[in-house]
């Protein structure tokens, strides 16, 4: 347990030395927040509805430091499968896929505080009061950062398809499409239509998303209650389909590379 | 000199399109993926206009549009540009001494030397929402063919200012990147939106108002004042890309890596 600690720690040190990286993400970051804020306020001032973009921004927010701070790990273990560097670690006594895991949990870790905290402040002056009380405020981190580290462990298994298809780009990008659609990645699913929710809701991205970013400006202990069993649930669901994958992926290694 | 050129252009994207061609069903899965991709981002508008009715005086139709110019001028240079995306790379381990010894121009090879099939689904996304626009006609058609052309220019010289960024800072990819896609997420909003500072912002530091502001506006109600508009900004974003780029090249020091192609 001690060398994924390890693994972990210099991840994260890795990722806040990489100073240009996590600026970059903070500009898209900031750049969205702009933006948003902007679409909301022009359509709460139409509507009359002044509220909307104070809601909806937090929302964007915390949406965002979810999908943003992912590292490409789907990227990195299909090329560390193409080019045979899994093959290379498959005999040392750590398990690659918990490696590669664990160290995007670092560098996702380190993204993900530093847009929690300069996000949340640029989107206070932007807005003033948030829409949820600051004492729920660590409950509601913690719940996104844990939807986080799911959204880490769903790309690798994105990573682990290279096993069946010859090239995961648009796997991945369709897959960030359906966290923005399926999970209200960018417009929460209040205002999609009840038939598509009803979709929704038997993904995973519904409850990893939408449930867990929503107590944003829903906060309640039944609705906490409700996010926390459905993502229990998809984890061990993506679990075992990860376990499953690595297990065929060891066995044909050999053919892969080395 | 031009003769030369297109025939290498012509030469690297059959070579791209024979590659694409070897797992057939695989490319047009691809594609079939990215026009999904694209219609789910598509259809999340679309609920938004269904909600709202109209945004700051757009509807869907103008959306649509906004969507084709975007689509069009993105598969463009995702299909003959791409290459630049990896130009940080090159940059940062020295594999852009392969190019800089070549007997062609290095800019031109670098930008040609990717390229993603899936992309076509793009083109076919971006017509498809032309024909939902509502400006249906030989003319707009015209027009749109003329902006997409400009707007793909445009996008050529912005992928170009971002990853030059690698010539001046270490490990700038993740940075090129953003600065890139924030562009594009710019590009994707409804432009009826950008007012004021917006405005000035989307024509300067995001250069997304001559991305698809101007091309949408010169095919909605055509004016030479908006193709001109248009014009002078692609011009002007090419002209810096460039400066930048030859600045860079100055600034570079090779990493001293042995390779043959």
């Amino acid at each position: 347990m001690n060398k994924y600690a390890a693994l972990y720690s210099v991840s994260l040190k890795q990722a806040w030395a990489a100073k240009a990286s996590l600026y970059g993400r903070l500009f898209f970051l900031f750049i969205l927040i702009f933006i948003y804020n902007h679409l909301w306020e022009v359509i709460g001032a139409e509507n009359n509805s002044l509220e909307l973009n104070r809601t909806y921004i937090w929302y964007l927010l915390f949406a965002e430091m979810i999908i943003l701070s992912s590292p490409r790990a789907d990227r990195s273990l299909f090329n560390d499968i193409r080019d045979g560097t899994m093959a290379y670690y498959v005999g040392k006594p750590i398990s690659f896929f918990l490696m590669r895991c664990v160290e995007a949990l670092g560098s996702m870790t380190a993204s993900f505080v530093l847009m929690g905290v300069l996000g949340s402040l640029a989107t206070l002056l932007l807005t003033g009061e948030p829409p949820f009380l600051w004492r729920h405020f660590p409950i509601i981190f913690l719940m996104c950062y844990l939807s986080s580290c799911f959204n880490v462990l769903l790309t690798c298994a994105v990573g682990l398809c290279g096993l069946w298809l010859a090239s995961i780009r648009t796997l991945s990008m369709l897959i960030e499409r359906l966290v923005f659609t399926l999970g209200g990645g960018i417009f929460p699913l209040s205002i999609y239509p009840d038939w598509f929710i009803d979709i929704a809701k038997y993904t995973p991205f519904y409850s990893f998303y939408y449930l867990t970013i929503k107590l944003v400006y829903d906060f309640s202990w039944e609705n906490l209650a409700v996010a926390v069993t459905l993502n229990s649930g998809w984890l061990c669901l993506i679990a075992l389909f990860t376990i499953f994958a690595y297990g065929r992926l060891t066995k044909r290694i050999n053919i892969y590379g080395g | 000199m031009a003769a030369k050129f297109i025939k290498l252009f012509l030469y690297v994207q059959k070579s791209n399109l024979k590659t694409a061609f070897l797992n057939l069903s695989d490319a047009l899965v691809n594609v079939l993926m990215m026009m999904l991709n694209n219609f789910s981002y598509i259809f999340m508008w679309w609920i938004l206009f269904q909600n709202k009715g109209s945004i700051n005086g757009w509807n869907f139709g103008d959306m649509a549009l906004l969507f084709a110019v975007a689509n069009i001028s993105f598969a463009t240079y995702a299909l003959f540009m791409r290459g630049l995306e990896t130009l940080p790379e090159y940059i940062d381990s020295g594999g852009l001494d392969n190019f800089l010894v070549m007997p062609r121009s290095e800019l031109m090879l670098i930008a040609f030397s990717e390229s993603s099939f899936a992309n076509w689904g793009d083109y076919l996304t971006g017509f498809i929402m032309y024909f939902f626009s509502g400006h249906i006609g030989w003319t707009s058609f015209g027009l749109l063919i003329l902006v997409t052309i400009l707007a793909s220019v445009l996008l050529f010289a912005i992928r170009l200012l971002a990853s030059s960024l690698a010539f001046f800072i270490n490990d700038s990819q993740r940075l090129g990147d953003n600065f890139f896609i924030a562009v594009i997420t710019f590009a994707s909003q409804p432009s009826s939106i950008y007012t004021g500072w917006y405005k000035v912002i989307s024509l300067t530091i995001v250069p997304a108002g001559f991305l698809v502001y101007y091309p949408v506006e010169v095919i909605r109600a055509f004016s030479w004042t908006n193709l001109l508009c248009l014009l002078g900004g692609v011009a002007i974003f090419l002209a810096l890309s460039l400066l930048v780029w030859r600045q860079g090249l100055k600034h570079y020091s090779s990493g001293n890596r042995f390779g043959v192609r």
